[in-house]
């Protein structure tokens, strides 16, 4: 008795541009009808590229998979070429210039810093641009990328800011001690380390160890990127470098830098702590009463504010340098330093603005 | 007539003050491949550059699928930088990435095929360039040679309508260099694809050329069909087929 069969067609274009929809309009065709046994007609097509004879091949086992039978049959002869091609199986010298003058170096110079100052504003304002779209429509830019960075910016970085600053609030509270005990007033070397690192250490030592461990690392992957034309050949596949590898990078130190800041404080204040109930003599609670009395929520919010801004300098300067990059092997390593030094230099700058803010305000 | 799938007119650039294209015509037809050709530091892969938008030009205008790209803004060139592949000197894969993630990128990217539709289409591609066995491999674990068939692999992912090519043979052997021209004929004979190479591998201009634009110090002194070329009586390029020849 011979066998029912479900004849389907496949005609048009098919395409890159079509083959989406052709893929999932014949899956569907495929799963619902009852026959076991499938032709597929394809003699009405118009067009066939690579993508489109995929498509063809892949049919028969989406079908072996609904436990059908699929055949195809009538292909026109020129695109069995094409489906067959893409089986799956299967000069006089040139005088020196002569020197410029002291004017031209100095018109050179001015020109250069004004360039500088216009490219840096331009790429501040494109990162908030396209960081400010990227929360909103995530076209545009790789899947996981933003949790990728978290974790290569932010998660990998807190052992060492962990471990720094449990040393630094250690120390701090050592030598404090020996000041304040002239006074009896070791208690007090709470009150000092938590303000201290809250308001002051904390952001700031978690901010220079990124700067150093993570803007260089930003700094060398865009130039190299640069140097490989990586970045030229993100561009002609429609997509924007900023978006996609910058954007990323941004929102995760944006994001990372403050939390750990507060775990930064935390391990500070933890240091201090050890000092305190080992060599002052103090107990748990008193130390931990006088920690809590002592830190207002002011202090650990503009440490947080400092730290969001820390990361945008980071970031900025690291980007920056990383675009600006010139040269080979050697350039790269260029970019890293100055990236650190400029971020550096940088956060100190920030720091003391928003310390005379805070101070005053 | 119909109107040239790229038209060059007039395109001059120059780096600092010193001219490096001067006045450059040129013209291809949907479904032809050129080759663009001149000793070094000629102008070959700067003209390259302009006409897939990465430089601008200091004058002149040029049209690709009818539409000046010069007068274009960003997101009005997107369409069509979607349209056409380009493989670069280096390769320029995305180091980060696997050989087959670079090739899924801009199919990831631009369309919205189906996951298992487009794997299946990186494979078909990693196999037309040979690299079957390199698809979880990273780009700093393949050899020149390799990364620069990955590169193609990739350019001609979402099957565009032009292919651009700045020296695809340079540090190939002889063996990979014929593979990939005929992977060039094929493409353009099958899916009627245009090409524009930048290249001055005597053999392989030989093997795919129909039309030619050969560059002089910026200028272009020829630009027509690949025989007209021959006979054209022009010095410099009865020189470089001359002293090119074996």
């Amino acid at each position: 008795m011979p066998q029912s069969t479900a004849l389907l067609t496949l005609e048009g274009e098919v395409t890159l541009a079509h083959v989406g929809d052709l893929y999932h309009q014949l899956h569907h065709q495929i799963q619902t009808c009852t026959e076991s046994h499938i032709t597929l007609d394809a003699a009405g097509i118009t067009a066939l590229d690579s993508a489109g004879a995929v498509l063809i091949q892949t049919l028969p086992r989406l079908a072996e998979r609904h436990q059908k039978m699929l055949a195809i049959q009538n292909i026109p002869p020129p695109f069995q070429e094409v489906l067959e091609y893409f089986a799956v199986e299967a000069a006089a010298p040139v005088p020196p210039a002569s020197p410029p003058s002291f004017l031209e170096r100095l018109g050179d110079g001015v020109y250069r810093a004004y360039q500088s100052v216009v490219q840096l504003l331009v790429l501040i304002v494109d990162i908030l641009w396209w960081s400010v779209i990227g929360i909103f429509n995530r076209s545009g830019a790789r899947r996981g990328a933003f949790m990728e960075q978290c974790i290569l910016l932010g998660s990998q970085a807190f052992g060492i800011v962990a471990l720094i600053l449990f040393l630094i609030g250690f120390v701090t509270a050592l030598q404090s001690s020996a000041q304040l005990r002239q006074f009896g007033a070791t208690i007090y070397v709470a009150n000092l380390l938590a303000i201290g690192i809250a308001r002051e250490l904390g952001p700031l030592m978690t901010a220079i160890i990124v700067s150093g461990r993570s803007g260089s690392s930003i700094a060398a992957e865009i130039a190299t990127m640069k140097f490989t034309e990586e970045l030229d050949a993100l561009k002609t596949m429609a997509l924007n470098p900023i978006r996609f590898v910058v954007v990323p990078k941004f929102l995760a130190m944006t994001l990372c830098i403050p939390l750990l800041t507060v775990f930064a404080n935390i391990m500070g204040i933890a240091g201090g702590f050890l000092v305190g109930i080992t060599y002052l003599d103090l107990s748990a609670a008193a130390f931990g009463n006088q920690v809590l009395e002592a830190l207002l929520l002011k202090d650990v919010l503009t440490g947080l504010i400092k730290s969001v801004s820390f990361a945008w300098v980071i970031t900025i300067v690291a980007v920056y340098r990383g675009f600006n990059f010139k040269g080979g092997a050697e350039g790269v390593g260029i970019a890293t330093t100055s990236s650190v030094v400029t971020s550096i230099f940088m956060i100190i700058v920030v720091d003391s603005f928003w310390g005379i803010l805070f101070y005053f305000g | 007539m119909t109107e040239p799938i790229i038209r060059v007119t007039n395109l001059s650039t120059k780096y600092g003050d010193r001219f490096v294209l001067r006045g450059v015509n040129m013209s291809v037809n949907s479904g032809e491949i050129m080759i663009i050709l001149g000793g070094s530091g000629c102008g070959k892969s700067t003209l390259l550059k302009h006409i897939i938008r990465l430089l601008h030009p200091y004058s002149g205008q040029i049209h690709l699928f009818g539409q000046d790209i010069t007068r274009m803004e960003e997101h009005e060139f997107e369409p069509i930088q979607r349209q056409m592949g380009v493989l670069f000197q280096n390769g320029a894969l995305i180091n980060s990435l696997t050989i087959s993630e670079n090739v899924a990128l801009p199919l990831q990217m631009h369309t919205r095929l189906p996951d298992d539709l487009i794997w299946e289409i990186v494979r078909v591609k990693l196999h037309l360039v040979e690299l079957d066995h390199a698809y979880h491999l990273f780009p700093p674990e393949l050899s020149g040679g390799m990364r620069k068939r990955a590169a193609l692999a990739r350019a001609i992912a979402l099957d565009p309508q032009i292919l651009f090519c700045d020296e695809p043979s340079a540090g190939l052997d002889p063996v990979t260099c014929l593979e990939i021209d005929q992977l060039f004929l094929k493409l353009n004979r099958q899916l009627g694809m245009t090409l524009v190479v930048v290249t001055h591998e005597l053999e392989s201009i030989k093997r795919i050329a129909q039309k030619i634009t050969y560059l002089d110090q910026g200028k272009a002194l020829f630009s027509g069909a690949f025989e007209d070329a021959l006979k054209s009586g022009i010095p410099q390029i009865d020189q470089f087929f001359l002293k090119s020849a074996p």
